[in-house]
């Protein structure tokens, strides 16, 4: 009999299992292109994530990716990342990057952001701030990966309270 | 802005170690994938296979997790690598079904009284291997949207199923050492222990099964 109410009794307990196999992460790659002189960054970002952090924000939805995505949804985009994901390039200041547009993944839940920075001078050191969704979630993970000069390669990983790197050339 | 103040940052232009640096990154990745509450699922399908085993059985089980692993193995592998495609809704189903299965073996096994024949049973082992399949693919989809295919991509694989193992490993220990705890020091009995824990996983995963549709 007790087995029988241990048994009914986790029926109860389950829903703790709702948030099973969520997870949470972000991945951008930051390219420096001598021959074009500039350095391009591509995001890539789930689109839930980024909506509830724009909502958090005090944006309404904006259906990204959907048919009813707000015309404005761009500029909040864009707003967004300027606002967690900072570089600066050679220590002289932060830098925003020129935003180019995005483009929904194939299995329609993420969103690919791509940049640009005008590099006239070649690339000579590099500080990455990449704290995309840290404040959404405490278990956000952002993994970024930088392709400098002479395609010398470097990666981190943000976390909550650890999301900086620098790299010199 | 913080300061990096870590050594690989302090020497960085002097020794550049890319190579250990996405070791560590993924490493992490798989580690934390596995090792946290919100990996129930795959921690409750390694509940429910450790149902049946005591710390005094670790023989049967080492073969028994050896498939799991070699199973979830090479489908990470086959799907990272584009061999295989994976369909991330199925397998997302899929996953609580294969726990939900496996606590029904245990009630079965429990129930016919086959305690003795345990662990000699090759559907046990097999059950391992297969639903491995479907735990690789699942571990697939988390360690694609991290990855950045151009690069290593090996590499990456492989540091991120290494974190998966070692986070394999502490939850084996865990749910044995729990296992010990229940039966010898507070003398409840093993068949007693084993349909509690397959019971739990039954109930928990006929949720998240009831929860997808």
């Amino acid at each position: 009999m007790k087995y029988l109410i241990l048994f009914i009794s986790s029926f109860f307990i389950a829903p703790l299992a709702e948030e099973a196999h969520e997870f949470h992460v972000s991945k951008c790659l930051v390219e420096y292109k001598a021959e074009n002189a500039e350095l391009q960054i591509s995001m890539n970002i789930f689109i839930d994530d980024l909506e509830l952090a724009l909502e958090s924000r005090g944006v309404q939805k904006l259906f990204i990716g959907t048919e009813k995505e707000q015309e404005d949804a761009n500029a909040f985009i864009e707003k967004y990342i300027d606002q967690v994901f900072q570089i600066e390039i050679d220590g002289s200041g932060i830098v925003d990057p020129i935003f180019l547009g995005k483009e929904v993944s194939d299995d329609l839940t993420s969103i690919w952001c791509y940049m640009q920075i005008p590099m006239p001078q070649p690339l000579q050191s590099l500080k990455v701030k990449n704290s995309i969704l840290l404040e959404t979630f405490d278990d956000q993970k952002n993994i970024t990966s930088i392709v400098g000069p002479e395609n010398k390669k470097d990666s981190f990983m943000s976390i909550r309270g650890d999301d900086v790197k620098e790299v010199s050339y | 802005m913080s300061i990096d103040l870590r050594p690989e940052a302090l020497f960085l232009g002097q020794k550049r170690d890319t190579l250990g640096d996405i070791f560590s990154i993924y490493f992490n990745i798989g580690f934390s994938h596995i090792y946290d509450m919100a990996a129930i699922d795959h921690i409750l399908f390694l509940v429910a296979l450790c149902a049946l085993f005591t710390v005094k059985d670790w023989r049967k089980l080492l073969v028994l997790i050896t498939a799991f692993t070699l199973g979830h193995s090479i489908t990470l592998a086959l799907a990272i690598l584009d061999i295989i495609p994976i369909n991330a809704r199925l397998v997302e189903l899929l996953i609580p079904i294969t726990i939900l299965l496996t606590a029904i073996y245990n009630g079965y096994t429990l129930w016919k009284d086959k305690w003795q024949s345990r662990g000699k049973s090759r559907t046990q082992y097999l059950m391992a291997l297969g639903f491995g399949w479907i735990h690789g693919m699942g571990f697939s989809n988390y360690l694609r949207s991290t990855l950045f295919p151009e690069e290593k991509l090996l590499g990456q694989l492989f540091a991120f199923n290494i974190g998966i193992e070692v986070g394999q490993i502490i939850i084996l220990a865990k749910i044995l050492l729990l296992t010990f705890i229940f039966t010898q020091l507070l003398k409840i009995k093993r068949n007693h222990w084993a349909f509690t824990l397959s019971g739990l996983a039954f109930a928990v995963s006929l949720y998240l099964i009831i929860d997808q549709l």
